[in-house]
């Protein structure tokens, strides 16, 4: 019963300012055509209600998968090194594909982009490819104990190196993809992974190397699209 | 009332109409499950209780995402697009610039994740850095990355005036902190680039692109998760900085 109060905690409270802030917004200055507040009501109650759900059965069920998965990816009799990145990278993917913040953003995109010759199922698999490989990335740099201010702050520098060399039309756009497919179906299943990886690492201590995982993962979508975008689009 | 009513029907028969949605649910969390089942669960042998806990988790993911995804379609992202056209036309837009910092201090308040990264600095500054104090300083941080965003879209100028200097800054400042605090700092742009901001304020930004003259949205609608994703990182960071020197 408790674990549900924080995670009513956990929907409620981001929808609530925003809602009573929007019905200020309408009170003075009433910019809303007609029909749009019983969008706004219908919206905000099942936004708080679905995120809810979802929370929950993050904890309930995605949360200690990841960290069953993670623990088989380091003790499983069968595991190679090859099967190790094929599975993180599968599973970046999926998980990417099912974060609802990548859905919204590629919504977005899809609306953005009718000048541009982005297409939204390249876009997906992309920014899903970019998370996978950076999240092999990531736990590369736990197995081999990388000093994550190096590891990231060469792979950030890397990033903004990038930025500057691309097509700008598509930097504002690759950045938001970081920090959007971070989501909050991506960061608990990474963290569980990188937990039930680390906890099972003999002699490391989950407080250092739990971390760092979803600042290089986060990257993964800047260089998928930008380096992309350097071949010419598709 | 009764007009109300009508258009409240309309809403919610719009609302359930739920297929698209559910395919791009399915073809996520499927693929998904059955490698965390056959690779993870299966062979930890773990009891069928813990199973059917799993599985019931499982379906309330499906449903969560289904409901908010709809949601969001049909009520939260129009909305937010019409709040930012609105804005645009007003005047000469620079509506926009209050309008974003009073959201972004709403998001930087609200959400709990924020919450949780000023107790773990807590924790790792032994006390020296209060919750409080770092939370207040994220919420504003957060306010002003908006508001900044904001001035980008009317302004029309480069992102990259934005995220080089931030991330030369964060990248010397990771030298400087010990390594648990360059790592928490790194991982907490995550923390605020939440499903509420992401939907919501990208609205926004996507109307008052379109309404703007020569703003378009993929160059200018977007780059606020990226800009408003900087601050936990800088903050964090420097808190990190100052307790080494002390």
């Amino acid at each position: 019963m408790l674990f549900m109060m924080n995670n009513i905690k956990e929907a409620v409270v981001p929808i609530a300012p925003i809602a009573v802030l929007v019905l200020i917004f309408q009170a003075c200055l009433g910019f809303m055509e007609p029909g749009m507040l019983p969008r706004w009501i219908v919206g905000v109650l099942f936004a708080g209600l679905g995120l809810f759900l979802f929370l929950r059965g993050v904890q309930l069920c995605l949360s200690p998968m990841g960290e069953l998965l993670g623990a088989q990816l380091i003790r499983g009799p069968n595991m190679t090194m090859w099967k190790l990145v094929l599975i993180l990278f599968l599973v970046g993917v999926f998980a990417c594909v099912a974060d609802p913040s990548v859905v919204v953003l590629n919504n977005n995109v899809k609306a953005a982009a009718g000048e541009n010759m982005l297409s939204p199922l390249l876009f997906t698999m992309i920014v899903a490819s970019g998370i996978g490989l950076l999240l092999i990335a990531a736990i590369l740099r736990i197995i081999w104990n990388v000093n994550p201010a190096t590891a990231l702050g060469v792979l950030f520098a890397l990033a903004m190196i990038l930025c500057c060399v691309a097509p700008q039309s598509l930097v504002p756009l690759a950045l938001d993809s970081g920090g959007v497919a971070t989501g909050p179906l991506t960061v608990p299943f990474f963290l569980a992974i990188g937990l039930g990886f680390v906890s099972n690492l003999a002699g490391r201590s989950a407080s250092t190397d739990g971390f760092g995982l979803l600042g290089i993962v986060s990257l993964g979508p800047i260089y998928g699209i930008l380096i992309l975008s350097l071949f010419g689009k598709g | 009332m009764l007009h109300f009513l009508t258009e409240l029907l309309g809403v919610l028969s719009d609302f359930l109409d739920i297929r698209e949605t559910s395919v791009t649910v399915l073809r996520g969390i499927v693929p998904l499950m059955v490698i965390g089942w056959f690779l993870g669960v299966h062979p930890a042998k773990v009891s069928p209780e813990y199973k059917e806990r799993l599985l019931k988790g499982a379906v309330w993911v499906l449903v969560g995402l289904i409901l908010f995804l709809q949601a969001v379609e049909i009520g939260f992202g129009p909305v937010g697009v019409q709040l930012g056209k609105s804005l645009a036309l007003m005047g000469s837009g620079w509506g926009l610039v209050p309008v974003g910092l009073l959201l972004g201090l709403a998001v930087g308040l609200a959400e709990p994740s924020v919450h949780v990264l000023g107790n773990q600095v807590e924790e790792a500054t032994d006390g020296a850095v209060p919750k409080r104090l770092l939370v207040g300083l994220l919420a504003v941080g957060i306010a002003l990355a908006v508001m900044l965003g904001m001035i980008r879209l009317l302004c029309g100028f480069s992102i990259l005036w934005i995220v080089i200097p931030g991330y030369a800054l964060i990248i010397i400042a990771g030298f400087f902190c010990s390594r648990m605090f360059a790592s928490i700092a790194y991982d907490s742009s995550t923390v605020v680039t939440g499903p509420m901001l992401v939907t919501f304020l990208m609205a926004v930004t996507m109307g008052g692109a379109d309404a703007l003259d020569g703003r378009d949205r993929m160059t200018h609608g977007f780059g606020f998760v990226a800009t408003v994703a900087m601050i936990p990182i800088l903050v964090v960071m420097i808190t990190g900085c100052l307790k080494r020197k002390s």
